[in-house]
């Protein structure tokens, strides 16, 4: 039987350029190499947002990831999946004023809770444009906000809310949603009830913050900034309550397991690393080409008959 | 036999496998010669350009069952290089009834409705016929239809089962027909032979406000229409008074920005008819059809705000007609009424038009309007039998008064 087996195997069918005689071996024990995303890159496996070509404040439609990466389809993250489907507010990241001159003023329509994410959504109006920030701790509607670009000699006095410039506020304001590079939209400082402290001036043109961590980080002084808290204090105090509700969170279950090393129970107490200075990275643009190879490196026995 | 000999032979091609998985991903190098072949002005080539075989491929027409639809973009036979900012049936305004004021350069002199609308007491008798309109349209029709999701924001995961019964257009328009019924058959012959009252009409007004391009396009859901005009409601003068600020927002927030559009100039009744004045308009707000761009709840004011830019839009198209299309100040005010209305709460309207100078002329427009007014508490089967609690005869009382009106 097995001798006739690879016999069977021996014979191809030929039509054009196609042989069929792969379809004969075993398709069952048959390996594909698939590669993974590395996690932890600032990507999210837990739903894609579609975003239109143009800023919208409709809130879009999205898509649960489940824990899996969209592109190989396989699992990469435990413990995602499932929960309440939200709509994703879109959130203006780059807060831009004028870099000389008065600021411009925006007011603030509405504070809406958003699915999406612990910190709440604040809908600020100004000419005929409407765009999402977050949300400080006592923002409420009617407030009027200020964004400018302008380093004055003097610190500025800022009010919550308002954008600046890191280099522009004084010593000790707590701020939040920080650029890390100039011109980049504030990516740092986005969870409820967070925020930053502007620690000292450092040579260069830089500001040291430290942030929600205890670690300090040294950006450039044109980096924007909000000032404030951000809201929805209570979150982190706040129990979850119970399992069916994290569930609704999009969590699944966890094992339950004390994992002493993993770092998850709480971290070692140690000196804290030393300050990081944020400087922009020349960016690589030399191509990387990925190489194939059809056939097999060695001709044992198996792939004799195989192929 | 021992077998670990063979299962710890090492197998030199999966070796080889899993090295070029790391090392066949290569950077290339940067060797410098692209760069001196364009010094000595050499074309360089890609060398995926010069090996991809060229195909021509021709274009077929298939001949389908209907013709594609036209893209939206510049080739659109409507496309225009000048945005149009539009209002219609199912928009809002941000800032509601006060943005509305800026855009139609309308004040509102009063709180309330203006004296001359007076209410009239029904008896015992005509308030059970009323009470009986109400059930009939929001509980006893025999529509069975879908009706929207229900969803309850404290326990979101929970679906509720999907509910059948009567849509709200249907019980918006059973319950005005029947309430004008009743108005109609409480009022004199003489009256009543000068209204007719048509369901669906469009109006559309075009203008020009501070270099924007602005049109409403909205609909009547049932207009009652007259022999006479309505007559002015104040000579007032209007000039001192102020309209409201909304800065740092442009009243033209939230107005649907398109390139793609027709302008129209439409009042849907020709003045050659007999009965072609307004008089009344009916609203119907759907939360369902009608909402927020960014999907919130539609506020108190924005509801009000809907009202006076439908009164406006009815009596400017009119105006237009009547006067022709360069009239700034109008010889004689129109006056309009609204009534919007859920099935549950109304809202009533009055709207002068003075001018259609909307650039800050010095005469305003005027507006009247009462609160949110709720026609009952619950309307519904309560274990199984017909209930209608909280009653309001408020409602009607306004109804007879705005349809008496003259």
């Amino acid at each position: 039987m097995n001798c006739l087996t690879k016999e069977f195997a021996k014979l191809t069918f030929r039509c054009g350029q196609y042989p069929f005689s792969k379809i004969l071996g075993g398709v069952r024990y048959k390996i594909r190499y698939v590669e993974k995303p590395q996690i932890g890159n600032g990507k999210s496996f837990r739903r894609i947002v579609h975003y239109p070509t143009d800023y919208t404040v409709k809130p879009l439609n999205v898509t649960n990831l489940g824990g899996r990466d969209p592109k190989s389809g396989r699992l990469v993250v435990k413990g995602i999946g499932g929960g309440i489907k939200h709509k994703y507010h879109w959130i203006d990241w780059k807060r831009v004023g004028p870099s000389e001159g008065p600021p411009q003023v925006e007011r603030v329509i509405k504070i809406i809770k958003d699915g999406c994410r612990t910190a709440f959504v604040a809908l600020v109006a100004y000419e005929d444009k409407l765009k999402y920030i977050l949300a400080t701790e006592n923002m409420k509607a009617g407030d009027l906000i200020r964004t400018s670009c302008y380093i004055p000699r003097i610190p500025v006095r800022p009010n919550e809310g308002d954008a600046y410039p890191l280099g522009a506020l004084p010593v000790g304001t707590q701020v939040h949603c920080v650029e890390m590079y100039p011109g980049m939209g504030g990516n740092l400082i986005h969870a409820a009830g967070t925020y930053a402290t502007i620690v000292r001036k450092a040579p260069d043109n830089h500001v040291v913050i430290t942030m929600p961590s205890k670690r300090e980080f040294s950006l450039p002084a044109t980096c924007m900034c909000t000032v404030g808290r951000l809201s929805n204090v209570e979150h982190s105090s706040t129990p979850i309550g119970s399992a069916q509700k994290n569930r609704e969170l999009g969590n699944r279950p966890r094992s339950g397991l004390w994992q002493r090393k993993k770092g998850i129970h709480g971290r070692k107490l140690r000196k804290p690393p030393p300050l990081r200075t944020i400087k922009a990275l020349e960016k690589d643009n030399t191509e990387t080409i990925v190489l194939t190879c059809d056939r097999p490196f060695v001709k044992t026995l198996y792939t004799q008959f195989r192929y | 036999m021992k077998k670990s000999v063979v299962l710890f032979r090492q197998h030199i091609g999966w070796h080889f496998t899993k090295h070029w998985r790391v090392q066949g991903k290569r950077k290339l190098l940067e060797t410098g010669a692209e760069k001196a072949l364009k010094e000595k002005q050499l074309p360089v080539y890609q060398a995926e350009d010069i090996l991809k075989e060229e195909r021509q491929y021709e274009r077929i027409q298939v001949i389908g069952y209907k013709d594609k639809p036209v893209p939206l973009d510049e080739n659109h036979p409507n496309w225009h290089n000048r945005p149009l900012l539009s209002y219609r049936d199912n928009n809002v305004l941000l800032e509601g009834l006060t943005q509305a004021k800026i855009l139609t350069n309308t004040v509102q002199l009063k709180d309330g409705l203006p004296e001359r609308i007076s209410l009239k007491n029904f008896t015992d008798g005509e308030n059970n016929h009323i009470k009986s309109i109400i059930l009939q349209s929001h509980v006893f029709d025999a529509e069975q239809k879908k009706l929207p999701k229900i969803k309850d924001p404290e326990r979101p995961a929970w679906n509720f089962p999907r509910s059948y019964g009567i849509t709200q257009k249907r019980r918006n328009q059973l319950v005005i027909s029947g309430l004008m019924q009743l108005v109609e058959s409480l009022s004199t012959q003489d009256l009543v032979k000068d209204r007719v009252i048509l369901n669906d009409l469009i109006f559309s007004y075009p203008f020009l406000k501070y270099d924007d391009l602005i049109q409403f396009q909205l609909t009547g859901d049932a207009v009652v229409l007259s022999s006479k005009p309505l007559s002015p409601i104040t000579i007032e003068p209007t000039e001192g008074i102020a309209l409201e600020d909304i800065t740092p927002i442009k009243p033209t927030i939230t107005l649907n920005i398109d390139n793609i559009y027709e302008i129209k100039e439409i009042y849907p009744i020709k003045s050659y008819v007999k009965k072609s004045h307004p008089h009344t308009v009916f609203i119907n707000f759907d939360k369902e059809e009608v909402q927020n761009i960014y999907e919130e709840e539609i506020t108190h004011t924005q509801i009000f705000g809907r009202s006076l830019l439908k009164a406006f839009t009815v009596s400017a198209s009119y105006a237009r007609q009547m006067y022709g299309k360069d009239v700034k100040l109008l010889p004689k005010p129109v006056t309009v009424q609204s009534v919007q209305t859920d099935g549950h709460f109304y809202h009533f309207g009055i709207f002068q038009l003075n001018t259609l100078d909307l650039e800050g002329g010095e005469t305003k427009n005027i507006w009247y309007q009462t609160p949110l007014l709720n026609l009952f508490h619950n309307c519904s089967y309560k274990v199984g039998k017909p209930v209608l609690e909280g009653y309001n005869e408020e409602v009607v009382k306004h109804l007879y008064a705005f349809y008496n009106n003259n």
